[in-house]
Parts: C-alpha cells; sequence; structure tokens
C-alpha cells in the first residue's frame, strides 16, 4: 500500500474522507467482524444534526412528524478513549519539508483516523482541544456519526495561544470523570512543564494519558545555514518572540539541548508508564498509528 | 588623466569598477535582513549570538570575493591595460627585401650569415605587415616608409636587414632606423666607390698658404685635381667646380658668368661685390659670407687671405674643406648617392621610443580567469541552494531568496 504523501495529506481538505481513507490502509488485512457504530438496543430517537448519516434516518418518523429523526441504539461501552489536543500557537509549526502541512494538520488527519477505526471496533470516543483561549469538547460518543462530528470539529480548529494555566484546566477535569483512555497530542513544548503536568495529574487521578509527540524534521536536525531571525509562535516571559542566530554556530548546542530536553521528558512519561511516542509529521499517518496502536495494545 | 591613457587602451570602461559596489551592496542588504523564520522549539536555541555586533560584516566572504574579483577582472578586461614589458627578441629576424627571390634570400643567408643557421631565426619579407619569406611577397613595396615604419618595432630593433644593393638614391635622411639593424646586401659593389671630389681652378696671384694646402689635400685625396687660369682665360663652369680667384679687384664679367652657370667662387675681402648682391654670413662662422649667384654661390672672406692672421691655424686645410664643400650643393648631392650602407643612416630611432606596452598577452589569461572565477562562483552560490531549500519557511513568514 502507499501512504499518503506529506503534501497530498496537506492539501486535501475533506478530513472525513481523509481519515476514513487513511484508516482502510491501517485496517488493511485486519480481520474484523461487522461492527457498525450502531448497537441492537434502541436507546433514543434526537434531532438530525449535519453530519449524521441520512441512512439512519428515520423515515418513518419523517413521514408522521415531518422532521428529521435519528435512531440512536445503545451498545455496551467497551472503551472510551480521550482526545486531548493541544491546539497552542506552537502546534501551527509547518514543516519545513513541505510548508502546506502542519502538526496540527497532522494531529487532526492522525485523531480522525483513530476515531474512524475505534467506530470501526465500536468503541467511544471523545475529544478535547484546548488552549488559554478556547477549549472546545465534543463528548463521548460511538460510531460513524460521531467520528463524522468530531472530523468536522476538527477542521474547524485553529493553532494560536498558549497551554491553559491551572485556572483555565480546572473546569475541563469534568471530563475526565468517568473512566477513559486519554490520548493526549502535543509538541510537548513547554516553558514550565505544565503538560507534564497535566499528565502526572490524570496518571494520578488513574487515566493514564498515551502521549504522541508531533515534531518537524527540521526540529531535529535543525538544517538551516547563515543568519536567521528565528520567530517564536509562542512568545512568553521566559522564550522571546524573535531571535537572531548564525544557524552555523547555533546548530550543535540546538541539537544538544533539544536531545537533553527529550530524554528527560521521555523519562518523565516512562516514570508515569506511558512511553512517549514522538512522531515527525513528515511520516506518514499510518505509519504513525500502526505503531501507535501496536505500542498501547489495549487501544485496538 | 594621461597616466590613465597610457595604461589603459580604453579607460572609460574604468567606470565599470563603481560596479564593485553592487556586490558589495547586496551582501550588505542581506546582512540587514537576515531570512525569517517560524520555528516553534526556539527555547532550546541559545541566545548569546543575539547580538549583532558579533556577527562578521560579511557573510559569505568567498562569495563575496569571488564577485568582486569578477567585476574587477570584466572592467580591466574592458579597459585592456597596456602591460609594459622589456621586450628582448627572442630569436633573429631577418627582412628581406621583397624584389628579391625567396630562395636566393635563402641562399644568401646560408652563405654569407651562417652565425644564423646555428641560432634561432625567421625570415620575414620587408614589407608593413612582415610576413613570413615562405608566403608570397608583397609588390610595391615603399622602402624608405617600411624600414622607417618598422624602426618602431620592438621585436625587429635587432633585425638583419637584406637589400637588393647597398647604394641608395636620395632622400635616406628620411628615414628612420633602429641603430642596431645590421644591414646586406644581395649586390655587393665590386669596387668601393671613391667620394667625388670637385675640380679645382685659381685664377690670379694665390697667397703663399695655397701649395702647402694643396699638398695636404692631395694626400688625404689622391687625384684633386687643380687647374691654373690665367686672367684673361674664360672658367667653364662645367670643367670646374671651385674658382680661387685672387686677381684684380673688379671682378671680370666671365667669372661673375662662371657663378651664374653653377660654380663656386671664393674670393677674399679685396673683391668688391656688385651692389645687388646680398651677402648672408656663414652659420657659425662670422669670418666668411656667402651669396648666391644665378645656380651658384659666391664665398667671400671678410679677412685679407694673404694676413697671417688668416692662414696661421693649425686646420686650415680642413676648416677650408668644410667651408668650401658646404657651400657646394651639387658636390654634397652627387656625394650622398654614393653614401654606403655600412654607415650608420638615417634618423636612429632611440631605444626608449619603441612601443613596448602590449595589451594582447593579457586578455586570454584574464578571459580564462574569468571564466574560471564564474564557475566557482556559481558552484559556490548553488552549493549553499540546497542547504536554503531544506530550510524552506512556512507560509506567513516573510522569506527573501538568499544569495545565488
Amino acid at each position: 500500500m502507499e501512504y499518503l504523501s506529506p503534501k497530498t495529506l496537506a492539501s486535501c481538505r475533506d478530513l472525513v474522507w481523509l481519515s476514513r481513507h487513511i484508516a482502510e490502509g491501517v485496517m488493511l488485512g485486519v480481520q474484523h467482524s461487522q461492527r457498525r457504530g450502531t448497537g441492537l438496543e434502541f436507546h433514543q430517537y434526537r434531532g438530525y444534526q449535519a453530519g449524521d448519516a441520512i441512512r439512519h434516518i428515520d423515515w418513518k418518523l419523517f413521514a408522521r412528524s415531518d422532521r428529521y429523526y435519528v435512531r440512536e441504539t445503545e451498545q455496551e461501552s467497551r472503551m472510551h478513549v480521550c482526545f486531548v489536543l493541544d491546539t497552542s500557537a506552537s502546534l501551527g509549526q509547518a514543516s519545513f519539508v513541505e510548508p502546506s502541512l502542519n502538526k496540527l494538520h497532522y494531529a487532526k488527519c492522525w485523531i480522525a483516523s483513530l476515531c474512524w477505526l475505534l467506530s470501526a471496533q465500536g468503541d467511544s470516543f471523545s475529544l478535547l482541544a484546548l488552549n488559554n483561549q478556547h477549549s472546545i469538547h465534543m463528548p463521548e460518543g460511538r460510531g460513524e456519526n460521531h467520528q463524522r462530528q468530531i472530523a468536522l470539529q476538527l477542521q474547524r480548529l485553529t493553532a494560536s495561544d498558549h497551554w491553559p494555566d491551572q485556572s483555565q484546566l480546572a473546569p475541563l477535569w469534568q471530563y475526565f470523570e468517568r473512566p477513559c483512555q486519554v490520548v493526549l497530542l502535543s509538541d510537548f513544548f513547554e516553558q514550565d512543564n505544565e503538560i507534564s503536568h497535566f499528565a502526572a495529574r490524570l496518571h494520578a487521578a488513574g487515566r493514564p494519558c498515551l502521549p504522541l509527540q508531533l515534531l518537524i524534521e527540521a526540529e531535529q536536525t535543525f538544517p538551516f545555514d547563515g543568519e536567521l531571525k528565528l520567530l517564536n509562535p509562542e512568545a512568553n516571559s521566559n522564550s522571546p518572540a524573535a531571535l537572531e542566530v548564525d544557524a552555523e554556530q547555533q546548530r550543535q548546542s540546538y541539537l544538544n539541548a533539544f536531545a537533553q530536553a527529550q530524554t528527560e521528558l521521555k523519562a518523565r512519561f516512562a516514570a508515569q508508564d506511558c512511553l512517549l511516542q514522538s512522531n515527525l509529521i513528515e511520516q506518514p499517518v499510518e505509519k504513525s498509528l500502526h505503531q501507535f496502536i501496536q505500542r498501547h495494545g489495549r487501544l485496538c | 588623466m594621461l597616466w590613465i591613457n597610457s595604461i589603459f587602451q580604453s579607460p572609460q570602461w574604468l567606470w565599470l569598477f563603481a560596479a564593485l559596489t553592487i556586490p558589495i551592496a547586496i551582501h550588505l542588504l542581506r546582512r540587514s535582513n537576515p531570512q525569517q523564520i517560524s520555528f516553534a522549539a526556539l527555547q532550546w536555541v541559545q541566545r548569546y549570538s543575539q547580538s549583532r555586533a558579533r556577527r562578521p560584516a560579511v557573510d559569505n566572504k568567498w562569495l563575496l570575493l569571488f564577485r568582486l574579483l569578477i567585476v574587477a577582472i570584466l572592467a580591466i578586461l574592458l579597459s585592456q591595460p597596456l602591460i609594459k614589458r622589456n621586450f628582448y627578441p627572442q630569436e633573429i629576424v631577418v627582412l628581406v627585401d621583397s624584389r628579391i627571390p625567396a630562395e636566393t634570400a635563402m641562399d644568401f643567408i646560408h652563405s654569407s650569415l651562417p652565425q644564423l643557421t646555428e641560432a634561432n631565426y625567421k625570415v620575414l619579407w620587408l614589407s608593413p605587415e612582415t610576413t613570413a619569406i615562405t608566403s608570397p611577397p608583397e609588390q610595391n613595396v615603399d622602402l624608405w616608409k617600411t624600414l622607417s615604419l618598422l624602426s618602431r618595432r620592438a621585436e625587429l630593433r635587432y633585425a638583419h636587414i637584406l637589400l637588393i644593393n647597398n647604394t641608395f638614391p636620395t632622400a635616406h635622411q628620411a628615414l628612420r632606423s633602429s641603430p642596431h639593424w645590421q644591414w646586406h646586401s644581395l649586390n655587393k659593389p665590386t669596387t668601393p666607390q671613391s667620394p667625388l671630389l670637385p675640380r679645382l681652378a685659381t685664377m690670379g696671384e694665390v697667397p703663399n698658404w695655397w701649395i702647402p694646402l694643396l699638398q695636404d689635400w692631395r694626400r688625404t685625396m689622391p687625384g684633386l685635381s687643380v687647374q691654373t687660369l690665367g686672367t684673361e682665360e674664360i672658367p667653364n663652369a662645367e670643367q670646374t667646380d671651385w674658382l680661387i680667384y685672387a686677381g684684380p679687384a673688379p671682378l671680370p664679367q666671365a667669372v661673375s658668368d662662371f657663378v651664374v652657370n653653377g660654380g663656386l667662387l671664393i674670393t677674399d675681402n679685396s673683391i668688391q661685390a656688385p651692389g645687388d648682391v646680398a651677402f648672408v654670413f656663414v652659420p657659425e662662422n662670422h669670418s666668411v659670407q656667402a651669396a648666391p649667384l644665378g645656380r651658384g654661390s659666391w664665398l667671400r672672406y671678410q679677412k685679407d687671405w694673404h694676413s697671417a692672421d688668416f692662414y696661421r691655424r693649425a686646420d686650415l686645410p680642413n676648416a677650408l674643406w668644410q667651408q668650401w664643400s658646404a657651400q657646394d650643393w651639387p658636390l654634397q648631392h652627387l656625394n650622398r648617392g654614393q653614401w654606403s650602407g655600412s654607415v650608420t643612416m638615417g634618423i636612429a630611432v632611440a631605444d626608449t621610443d619603441i612601443e613596448r606596452r602590449r595589451s594582447e598577452q593579457l586578455q586570454p589569461g584574464m578571459i580564462i580567469a574569468l571564466l574560471l572565477l564564474l564557475t566557482l562562483e556559481r558552484l559556490l552560490a548553488l552549493s549553499r541552494a540546497p542547504a536554503h531549500r531544506r530550510s524552506k519557511t512556512p507560509p506567513g513568514s516573510s522569506e527573501e531568496p538568499r544569495h545565488g
């Protein structure tokens, strides 16, 4: 099978289709039973929402009431996966290989694809996308429709601002009250270990999170040369908004510092029994998903 | 600005040196606007090199150097410098009169110039183009103009010149020649011609010093003929060149006719001139006057030549010969024709006047250097491009293409 090139990934606008296409690739050859997202037990009727499949509309009810209702059924929950997506400005970092692809877009494809995989096996999933200005929560759900809604919601996300501070995080803890498997997507570029603290606190609350770190190749290799003015998308008191550097001079010290930080980060997560997976966004999503699923066998 | 004209053939192109500022300006502008990229992992980049003072004045020093050199070489190439070099001819040149057949010339060189055959030499036609002797000769070459032209050529300074004969008609004084030329002639005169001597005649009572003077002259110039005429005899200008008249005071009509017909009359101050004869002093000698009279001239001494202070001098024979022969222009003219090539002739062109500046030798090397520099510059500029291409900037951040 051919992996999607970063350019294709970046240029495809239909996240729903894209995620299903990717997921098909991941599931290729997997023997699985027919598991539609719908269960056997009737649960409720609810009003039609954009993204719902037309074939789930109850046409008899439509004939009676002249309104679109969707018939929802209940399926025993096997697992609830909660995707926590960091949408701070640093996630807007584009690849230097394929400038139209950035980390956030990669994360969207990744989440939507995994949601499709989860929906295919009947698991439920929810989404929490957060920065210090907006936090968007898609409640727990399962099935194709939910995946579609999450994909549509993901498509609207943009990267801006910072990771929320403690006070902004406080109202979000309610989403983790029910048992769930947290998947945390971020670049883990922290100023004050705030993301690690968040993960540690989840761990302490018995909701161990599976971290996925998104990097670009340039962050690992620092391929620049000459005079550069580096702009920081997430400027704050600790790191300046811009820095003029001589790339050749800086390369070694940067690579050392970055490797050091990565080692520390990995050590912190290893202490919490969750292995940090770092992926370059220049690599295919399918590979990353495969690796993630294999590493965390409890997921799929 | 004359010195610039002497160094460069086209000094107007020197303005191109102002273009040196262009690469400098480009490099300085690039420096002031470093490439901007968004980089989220900025916190691991150290800040110590933040100050611009630590940055070098220009980056890509080699690239700048190559670009400056390219502009400079281009400017120099266009302004065509004239390099002064001491020109020592490497090989001996033989210039052959174009009237001589090539085989004859080569035979002559082999037989008469054996010293050449051991050395490295080349044989050229004596023509403005100095084509090789293997090519057909040019016809109707103006020998004197050509020689004068070639006398300024540095590589022909020490040439051997082979002419068809060694006696020259006239006009050799307009000739310019190299003092180092060695003259040869194909047809050597069988007997060296002695210079023509004037035919002398005396009339009247000759002074006492005349007989010793004549003896002295005959010693150096054997065959000098002297005729003694009576006062009633009529001198013939066709048989006599110089007439020394020491007769009675009024000049006889026959002597006047002799001068008018082309003779040289020599008298002292005892002979009064008719009123219409305008005497002028001979240059550098205020004791003797000369006057043109018809086709001849009259040389008259201010002093009485019988007096002792006229003739009591050691150089009397030489001085009188020079004074008298200087007035005899037809004699000079005839003698000039017998002047030989073995004597340095014409106006020697001094070594300092030789055109030694040459620009031709410089250009191929500079063109090669220019091409080499262009290649190096391109290589250097393009070798930086892949690194740049790797660091493409994401949309939104301003990027300027770097060098190259």
